[in-house]
């Protein structure tokens, strides 16, 4: 992990997809205490004003400071992706672990039935289990989980087959280790760096859904500051106010790029054939 | 495949049935007498115990029938089929754009690898691939549509409806499938056959589209069929923003009106064309490429 590092460290891209991750995790943590209005307090006499120094990204078509839900914003999408990618990353690990490791029925069984939930084309599998949960936060967090589920199970699977070949696997056996404390120990500690790499992919994928769900009002709902439920509202004073869609699409664009380049490079790091002369 | 078409039916039917909405309060309006609440119920066959109107609906589908939307009362296989075309003039175009575009970045970014070209188009393609569908979708209506006033906003009646929707969702895919492109042309340029054709003095042009880009085309045509599943779900958004009357506006205006048959059947047509697409695609493989057996 360190050589991955400090590779990562030589290419300006990634220092640069880094320090804008810092930044919007900053803004998210600390953003608050400094911000001085509420996302949620209107202005009646303040309605779209374009971007000035008492409100820097303007204020919207109820008065609210645009900024300040930018920042409140940040911390709907960044944990929303977050906990999305753990519920992911949890169910798909298990289940990858699972399969790689007894070859047969169970394997048969468990892709076949991850194969199932691919068979929906992109982020319509999403959709079905948010329509089925009913529109909020807590909805989009667990359908994007679900539809990560079959990436990272997957990934696991692949990795287990090559791991549990090894000799200290063998000989974890022979000494009579049980299978779960082969799978825990001796295995999973061997997968955990590809799943870290690929989750920053997933983590970008994750911020993109959660907009995009939240944008055609299947997420979070208003009036809560979300960066894609602000690109809805701000969708309809597009030709008076340009700048309440400029913001939040920036700080989407923003954030899942930088989350992209990262995991590009992290990848290209792990796969030398990618990289090579 | 049908068995995975069989479950997936399935799986949609009993996810969809715990979706939180009371059907009579759609199909009554408020203020429903007694018995016609109890009229409507038996008509929908809402009584019946969930397995029983499963087995109903598997019985119905065989026949072609969806039941009826809550909101129109039409057959939803009515409101399918009328959606139907738009979704596929919208995918078709878009995926030539896509493949077009894809395809050209793709091998240019390969040839000319760590080039400032390459490094330009890999950074917006990348770029791309981290712009949600719906934002770019805005920002070509306020530039073309309200700025310039090239193109109408949204709608389906002409054929310049169909440029923003098509071009929009075509740039989306046409990112992820460049990117494949590069990365499986630059496989193929290092093989050693490369170095052979290189080597016998064939000029470069030959040795990129004769002996790399026929050797590249069966993972870029994998690469294609890939983002099939990009583009569908893509079109569901790009559909929303644009008002254009296909599939994917039909599912997302059905959950916004809680109008569960049409959601069901909906998506059922989707995920069940898509597979399909998925299964063309496999044996398409087998008669470009004799190596590829399908079981």
């Amino acid at each position: 992990m360190e050589g991955y590092l400090r590779a990562l460290f030589k290419n300006r891209i990634s220092i640069l997809s880094l320090i804008i991750i810092l930044f919007v995790i900053g803004l998210a943590v600390f953003g608050p205490y400094f911000e001085k209005h509420d996302p949620l307090e209107t202005h009646m006499a303040k309605m779209l004003r374009p971007p000035t120094g008492e409100f820097p990204f303007g204020t919207d078509a109820l008065g609210r400071c645009v900024a300040s839900r930018i920042i409140y914003g940040a911390r709907t999408t960044l944990l929303a992706g977050l906990v999305a990618i753990v519920i992911g990353a949890v169910l798909g690990t298990f289940l990858g672990l699972v399969s790689g490791f007894y070859v047969g029925k169970v394997d048969n069984l468990i892709m076949r039935g991850l194969d199932v939930l691919l068979a929906f084309p992109y982020f319509l599998l999403a959709v079905v289990i948010v329509a089925a949960l009913g529109p909020s936060l807590n909805s989009i967090m667990i359908a994007i989980g679900i539809w990560e589920m079959p990436y990272y199970a997957r990934l696991v699977r692949g990795s287990v087959l090559s791991i549990k070949e090894k000799e200290y696997v063998e000989a974890a056996r022979m000494v009579g280790e049980k299978d779960s404390s082969i799978l825990m120990y001796y295995i999973l500690p061997n997968c955990i760096s590809p799943i870290i790499i690929m989750s920053t992919v997933y983590y970008a994928w994750a911020i993109l859904m959660a907009s995009t769900l939240s944008f055609l009002g299947l997420g979070v709902q208003p009036p809560a500051p979300e960066w894609g439920v602000m690109t809805a509202e701000g969708r309809e004073y597009l030709l008076f106010a340009p700048y309440l869609l400029f913001f939040p699409a920036l700080f989407v664009c923003l954030t899942a790029s930088a989350f992209n380049f990262l995991g590009d490079a992290l990848r290209d790091l792990l796969d030398p054939r990618l990289h090579m002369r | 495949m049908a068995v995975t078409i069989f479950i997936l039916i399935t799986l949609v039917f009993f996810t969809l049935s715990f979706m939180p909405v009371d059907p009579v309060s759609i199909l009554c309006g408020p203020g429903a007498t007694e018995e016609s609440i109890k009229a409507v119920r038996k008509e929908f066959g809402l009584d019946d115990l969930a397995y029983i109107q499963y087995f109903r609906f598997l019985k119905n589908l065989i026949r072609g029938d969806l039941g009826f939307s809550w909101r129109s009362r039409q057959p939803v296989i009515v409101e399918i089929m009328s959606a139907i075309p738009y979704t596929v003039i919208l995918a078709f175009a878009a995926m030539i754009i896509a493949t077009l575009l894809g395809i050209i970045t793709g091998i240019i970014s390969a040839k000319k690898q760590f080039s400032l070209i390459d490094n330009i188009s890999m950074g917006i393609s990348l770029i791309g691939v981290s712009t949600p569908i719906f934002i770019l979708a805005l920002i070509f209506i306020y530039i073309f549509a309200y700025r310039l006033g090239w193109f109408p906003t949204s709608g389906s009646e002409t054929l310049s409806h169909l440029i923003l929707p098509s071009v929009c969702l075509g740039l989306f895919v046409a990112a992820s499938i460049a990117r494949l492109v590069r990365a499986s042309m630059l496989d193929v340029l290092r093989q050693d056959y490369i170095r052979t054709a290189r080597a016998k003095g064939l000029s470069e042009v030959m040795v990129v589209f004769k002996h790399a880009f026929r050797n590249a085309l069966i993972p870029i045509l994998t690469i294609v069929g890939m983002q099939f599943g990009l583009l569908l779900g893509g079109s569901v958004i790009t559909e929303t923003v644009f008002a254009w009357p296909g599939l994917g506006r039909l599912i997302i205006t059905s959950i916004n009106f809680k109008d569960a048959p049409v959601l069901q059947g909906g998506v059922m047509f989707f995920a069940g064309g898509f597979t399909l697409i998925n299964l063309i695609m496999d044996i398409f493989y087998q008669f470009i490429d004799p190596r590829i057996k399908i079981k």
